[in-house]
Formats: structure tokens, sequence, C-alpha cells
């Protein structure tokens, strides 16, 4: 293309180039400057070329013709890392958020941390915890999830299973329209550090457990930490939850019996016990087994994080503790403070209201820790058990009867509601 | 011992899950009440053919005086003991101390003089 060389007087109105030349815009001056705004392009020949497809790298290419011609941009996420963080179905995947237990673990079933929870069958005795450790630290990560098999189980039990859960209300997957036509897929991104090289699997499964997606992954060298993305296409039929409700199943199988398993990998079954694939590693075949997993994100869509953006879409603390609260919340009971007189002598049966921090998913099972108390009017601490009423999804209210001379709540004991999925 | 109590004559109403003490709403959605094949709650324990304990109805605690109804009950029983009279019990008192006066008077015994 020559240089612009705009007339040096120019009149309103006036164009250039005159006459125009095929694929240059021809400016027009509006008193002020030289302008494209209403002009058109003079027809060229249409381009003798497909545009380039995007690449990891970007191309310039020399044609004098359209501009996406033969220009290639770098292949990046249409969303931006923050705003595909904020549409994270799932929760707690850095691991940061562990209000039961810290970093204290389990070897039998249950919840590990906020969101994650340990499933198992068999004579093997699998420690697992989350870790608050500099294991990850270089991949962004300092929490993750950590098992390793006191008592080792070398061969699997038909029925035998040992695998992490975690559960996604229906309200966090009902976007995705799963259960229809118009089913929306999903990227899976995490990281592994597994002591035993090989295939390991997981699955995908409705709350009604009649479906399910088995998917695979590899560990390609022993102890090292390796990031593993998996799209997994929408499931277009089955019930899928989209209240309160687990809406999505997710299972990293640590070892399986073949009960559980399925030799049908990537494709959507009706089968709903399948926990992984029938190929699947044995990770508590020896004590020296250890099976590490953090930095889980499940999105939607078919565009994952790069290894070095995947610490950058986990939700910060605050924002996870939040969103954990939803299932699981721990709090302390009140202290009761006045002046200017002292209850009537003789209550013997007194009720507090709590407020929840965050409301919960469903009504939650509220547990008390020991050492709950109360004053009396001789101003001696008395310790009670309290029951629990009117426990709704705001809050609850805590009871203490029997009690005598009731004169004043003190902060002894703590309580757990636990509204879990 | 079973492993829930009831916390009402009918359900649905809380369960107490005895092992921990934990008070179980009566709401399906709630893990602990109606778990799954992985984690049973309650209503699949009970599916099993269990039954859960009966409510017990809280005992009715004993009444105890505060330090100044103390005093009173005790300045009340010497006035009884200068009286020739029984002494009265701290049911009868604490009753006295809750009563009208006109129901005082049927409780508690004539005063000689």
């Amino acid at each position: 293309m020559a240089a612009l060389d705009f007339p040096a007087s120019p009149a309103i109105g006036d164009k250039y180039p005159v006459p125009a030349v095929a694929g240059q815009p021809q400016y027009t001056y509006d008193g002020v400057k030289w302008t494209t705004v209403g002009a058109q392009v003079t027809t060229a020949a249409p381009a003798t070329a497909l545009p380039l497809m995007d690449a990891a790298t970007a191309v310039v290419g020399t044609a004098t013709k359209y501009a996406r011609e033969d220009h290639v941009h770098p292949r990046i996420p249409a969303a931006p890392v923050d705003a595909l963080a904020y549409s994270g179905l799932q929760f707690n995947g850095s691991m940061s958020v562990s209000q039961e237990l810290g970093d204290t673990g389990r070897s039998t079933q249950g919840y590990i941390c906020d969101g994650w929870l340990f499933v198992k069958t068999g004579t093997a005795v699998e420690t697992i915890l989350r870790l608050t450790d500099p294991l990850f630290d270089y991949c962004g990560f300092s929490n993750l999830l950590y098992g390793q098999a006191g008592t080792a189980q070398p061969t699997m039990g038909a029925g035998d299973y040992y695998a992490l859960f975690h559960y996604i209300e229906g309200y966090r997957i009902s976007r995705l329209a799963w259960g229809t036509a118009g089913a929306q897929p999903i990227t899976l991104g995490f990281w592994t550090s597994h002591s035993k090289p090989g295939l390991y699997s997981g699955s995908i499964r409705n709350g009604a457990y009649d479906r399910s997606y088995v998917f695979t992954y590899t560990q390609n060298t022993a102890y090292t930490h390796e990031y593993k993305t998996i799209t997994i296409p929408g499931c277009p039929d089955g019930v899928w939850a989209s209240n309160n409700t687990p809406g999505m199943r997710i299972s990293l199988a640590i070892a399986l019996g073949t009960t559980n398993s399925s030799s049908t990998v990537g494709s959507w079954t009706t089968n709903g016990s399948a926990l992984g694939a029938t190929a699947q590693v044995n990770c508590v075949s020896t004590t020296t087994d250890l099976f590490r997993l953090t930095g889980f994100v499940v999105l939607p869509g078919i565009a994952a994080p790069t290894a070095a953006q995947s610490p950058l879409i986990m939700r910060p603390y605050d924002q996870e503790l939040v969103t954990c609260q939803r299932y699981f919340e721990k709090g302390a009971e009140s202290q009761t403070y006045y002046s200017g007189g002292t209850p009537p002598a003789g209550i013997t049966t007194a009720y507090e209201a709590v407020r929840f921090s965050v409301a919960k998913r469903a009504g939650p099972t509220m547990t008390p820790t020991t050492g709950w108390q109360y004053y009396n009017t001789s101003d001696g601490t008395v310790v009670f058990t309290p029951t629990f009423t009117n426990v709704s999804t705001d809050g609850f209210s805590f009871v203490g009867s029997g009690m005598t001379n009731w004169k004043a709540w003190y902060p002894g004991g703590s309580w757990i509601a636990d509204a879990r999925l | 011992m079973a492993d829930y109590q009831l916390t009402a004559h009918e359900e649905p109403c809380t369960v107490i899950r005895t092992s921990d003490g934990a008070g179980i709403p009566p709401d399906m959605a709630n893990r602990d009440y109606n778990g799954d094949q992985f984690s049973p709650g309650y209503i699949q324990w009970k599916q099993a053919g269990n039954t859960a304990d009966p409510y017990v109805e809280p005992p009715t605690p004993e009444p105890v005086p505060t330090p100044e109804q103390q005093i009173l009950f005790d300045h009340e029983n010497r006035v009884l003991a200068l009286e020739g009279q029984p002494p009265i019990s701290v049911e009868d008192f604490v009753a006295k101390a809750t009563r009208t006066p006109a129901a005082q008077r049927k409780v508690l015994p004539k005063r000689k003089g």
C-alpha cells in the first residue's frame, strides 16, 4: 500500500485518494479531519485464501488483501480467567477450606475437608487427609488431598472400592441443561502427583444414580506434578437435579473392584454404580502408594485453563469459605450480657435463637460438642447438654432444660451444622 | 439403646443420633436423615427394619430455692417450729410462693393463736 499523502488545504467533502483505489478506503475531509466514517472500501477482488484458524502461535502473513486472510491469532479462551473462576461449578477445589478436621484427616468413610468425601469398602486402611504442604507450592497450591495406605490391599475384592467424591448441588449445575438436547459440555482440570504411574479414572453420575460417564487419565511419571484436563460432553438424557439435592456426583478412584468399575469409557451409560474404569490402577496395593490431588476445577464448556493459569482460576479462601458454609458451619455457644438486675429465680428452661452465617442447603444436622455451660443465680457455672430445636436452613434454637436457676449463658460449648450432600 | 431416638411422640420429627447426640431434622434433603447407598441415613436405617427409641419426656427438675427463697424458707420453718407445726417441704413452699393468698391459706396449716 502506498503511503498516505493527503492534500494540504482540503475543502469539506473532498475525497482522497481520487480516484478510489481497489482494496483501500477512500477518505472524506469533514472540515477537521480525514475520515472513513460512512465510506466504503472500494470493492476488491475476492480473497484467494481461507482465513487461517487460530493456533497456539500468532502469525502475520504477507497478503495485501483482507486482514484476516492470513493472520493467525493465538488461541485465547473466550472468557478471562476471573470469569471462569466465578463460573467454576466445583467448590473448594483448591482444598483450602477444612473446617471440620483441619489437617487431621481420616481412615474411615467421611468428609476429609469441605466438599471432599472419602468412601471405602475393603481391607486396606487408607489414611487420607487435607494437607497444608509446600508440595504443590510451585504450581500455586498450598493444600492438597494426600492418601496413603497404612495397611495395603494388593488384590481388590469385587465389591471393594476406595474413592474421593465431590458432590455438586443441583443449583450449581442447572445452567448446563443436562438431561436435555441442549446439554452443554464441561471440562475438568486438576493436578495429580501419584506415586504409581499408570491409568487412573473417575466418573460423573447424576443424583439418581442412573447415568454415568467414566473418564480416565494417566499419571505418566511417579511422584511428578502433572496437570490433567478432561472434556466431557453434556448428558442429553436422564434426570439431573436443578435444586438443592445432589446434581452431579464426581468420583476420582483410588482403587476399584469390578462391581464399581466399567469397561465403557468416554460415553454416557445408565450404569449408576460406575466409579471409574476397569483398568484403574490399584493405588492401595502397597504401603508406599500415594494418591495426591489438588487444583480441581469443573468448568462449563470445552476450554480449560492452562497449567500456569490453573491456580489463578481458584476462588480465594474468603469466597470458598462462604460457599462451603452453605454445607457445613461451626459456631459457639452464646454469652448473655445484662445489667441492672438479674433474671427471676427458678428458671429451669431457657432458649436462645442463633442465625447461621450462611443459609444452609437443607435443614442441617446439629451436633453439640461437650462443655456447654450456663450461669445460675449463685454465679456458678453449670455444665448442661443442649438440645436443638426449630432447626431450619436459616438458623436454630438451642435449649437448656432441667436447669437450676438459670441466669445466663456461658460460652463453653460449640455446635456443628451439617447440611453436606 | 437404638442408634436413633425420637424427639416427639409422632414422626416426622427430629431424631437424635445416639452415637454423638446430633439432632437430625426431618428434611429429606439432609443426608443424615435421608442418605444413599454410600452413606445411609435414618430413613435407610429404618427401612432396614430398625426402630428408634421412643421420645421420653424430660424429667421435671427438683425445685431448688434461690438464696432469697432459702432465707424465707428457713424463716418459715423456724416460725412453724415455734408454733409446734411440722416443717413445710420445699415443694409446698414453692407452691405457696406461686399461689394466690386464698390458695395459700388452703395449703398451709393454720397457725395457733
